[in-house]
């Protein structure tokens, strides 16, 4: 149960990423003021792949709350910091993103730092 | 110079815009950045001070409905719904592979206020975390935040091997 919660936690995280960010790229650059949020918030009700994204999150938060009740906080996070990882990957590879050197090792340095953070 | 944006109207009907020109400036998206980690740090902070008085949640709604009668945990949610807004925004600025690391700084900030209000502990190794993922972030901050997009008539891949030195 811990793992099928685990991969269900990951999963509907990363999925819930991509969906949106490749959404707002689509979109364009979207204003931070009161009505650019409005905006935001109307585009969630419009666009099918948005709508589908906020519903992962809540999956996703769901999950993650039965995971922290039934395993130890210390197995919880470091599959967060994997979820880091897999998403720089799926970035590249599905969305088109360069990452470079520096990026890489950024990436990595953060789930090493998340890793040391559950212990 | 975010009046040189082009704001689009949003019709039910139209089709996706063409990708836009780059006119945010990298300072202008450090900066949501940072928003972006406060309002998830605070939103959390104000969740877990406004739960952990109350019983535990289990499959009852009910339960759910009442906690958001609480203030605290009410503000939680309000900072929260900010903090998505925000952070859609800031995808629509940046890379995702810019976006999901550099966030990871909200953990460092999450922590520090956990130990100052929740008077939770930090461990040497919870410090040791937080300092590689602060370099971590640090160093995809560096990085251009976002990737230059193709030429539009262009579709195939990029020059992977074509001509290209191929590693042996």
């Amino acid at each position: 149960m811990t793992w099928i919660l685990l991969s269900i936690v990951v999963c509907a995280t990363v999925l819930a990423d991509l969906l949106q960010s490749r959404e707002m790229k689509r979109a364009g650059e979207q204003d931070v003021s009161t009505r650019g949020l409005a905006r935001l918030l109307r585009m969630i009700a419009m666009r099918a792949p948005l709508g589908l994204a906020i519903l992962c999150m809540a999956i996703s938060f769901f999950a993650f709350m039965a995971l922290v009740q039934r395993a130890p906080i210390s197995l919880v996070v470091p599959a967060s910091a994997l979820q880091f990882v897999v998403e720089t990957l799926l970035a590249k590879f599905l969305l088109r993103e360069h990452l470079g050197n520096r990026r890489m090792a950024g990436v990595l340095l953060v789930a090493g730092g998340v890793i040391l953070l559950a212990k | 110079m975010a009046s040189e944006c082009v704001v689009r109207e949003l019709h039910a009907n139209s089709e996706p815009p063409l990708r836009p020109a780059q006119c945010r400036t990298h300072s202008q998206t450090l900066l949501l950045t940072c928003a972006v980690i406060t309002l998830n740090a605070f939103g959390n902070l104000a969740l877990a001070s406004g739960m952990k008085h109350r019983e535990l949640l289990g499959f009852n709604p009910l339960g759910y409905l009442s906690a958001l009668f609480d203030p605290l945990v009410a503000a939680g949610v309000g900072l929260l719904i900010l903090w998505l807004l925000t952070r859609m925004a800031l995808m629509s600025w940046a890379d995702l592979s810019f976006v999901a690391p550099i966030t990871a700084a909200g953990y460092v900030l999450s922590a520090i206020l956990g130990r100052v209000f929740l008077s939770e502990q930090v461990s040497l190794e919870q410090w040791l975390g937080m300092a590689l993922i602060l370099a971590g972030s640090g160093l995809v901050g560096t990085t251009a935040h976002k990737t230059p997009a193709p030429p539009l008539e262009q579709v195939s891949m990029p020059l992977a091997g074509q001509g290209g030195e191929r590693p042996i």
